[in-house]
């Protein structure tokens, strides 16, 4: 049996949920899924409340047993999940019209376009703000492995995007910040 | 002329243009990818959080009491 989740603990879950749920949405690019998976581990996380260690990062626990939920599902249907993806991707999938400007649902279609690993490091370290040590606790891979899976993620971004000449970002910037100093 | 050759070049600093990671990524393309990275997961961390999973956390809490 569980033991008690005390007050403290039970804000602290609650305060981590919309992080969950946006790792969640980064994973699967699906928002009804995403909630099943935010869910999902929250369950889970209740009812092995003994296995956290108080005063551990509570964070990077619930990050593993949302990744670990995620994949170890994808394993159990991956053919029905690579369909489901493929199709979402193909219809957020449109070609940036220009170098240059790239506004976010471009971004999100290149995103989910990335294999899972590699968008799964780059969310953590870019974005859930873990260290790489974190990040390879959490994805239980070595520490050059995030890094290189991070820098991969990067050069595919910047591929698909046509990031790739130092201008497309001149470009991006300026128009607000052109003349402010 | 030459300053400006020497800005192609990388600038006045030109080899430690190891500003680049391992992948040979500048910087500044690479803040630029991670600005939205941050942007993108930060829309969905900020929504309130959806009552069913509020609503979920409250019957776990209650279901341990009995």
């Amino acid at each position: 049996m569980p033991r008690d989740v005390s007050p403290g603990l039970r804000d602290a879950l609650v305060a981590q949920i919309g992080s969950l749920r946006a790792f969640a949405v980064s994973l699967c690019g699906n928002r009804d899924r995403a909630d099943d998976l935010v869910q999902e581990t929250l369950f889970k996380a209740w009812n092995h409340i003994e296995s956290f260690k108080e005063g551990t990062n509570l964070k990077a626990w619930l990050f593993t047993i949302l990744r670990n939920t995620y994949f170890s599902e994808c394993r159990k249907r991956k053919r029905e999940v690579e369909d489901a993806d493929g199709k979402y991707a193909a219809r957020l999938a449109r070609a940036p019209e220009q170098h240059g400007h790239m506004d976010m649902k471009d971004f999100h279609a290149a995103l989910v376009q990335l294999p899972a690993d590699q968008r799964e490091a780059l969310i953590l370290v870019g974005a859930a703000g873990f260290s790489y040590e974190e990040a390879a606790e959490i994805s239980d891979c070595a520490v050059g492995t995030i890094k290189s899976r991070v820098n991969r993620a990067r050069t595919r971004l910047a591929d698909m995007l046509h990031l790739n000449e130092p201008d497309d970002i001149v470009a991006d910037g300026p128009r607000k910040v052109t003349r402010s100093a | 002329m030459t300053a400006d050759a020497n800005k192609e070049a990388g600038g006045p600093d030109g080899p430690r243009a190891a500003e680049t990671t391992d992948d040979g990524m500048s910087p500044a393309l690479q803040a630029h990818i991670g600005r939205h990275v941050r942007a993108m997961f930060d829309e969905v961390a900020e929504e309130p959080v959806p009552d069913h999973l509020l609503k979920l956390l409250k019957d776990l809490d209650q279901s341990g009491d009995k």
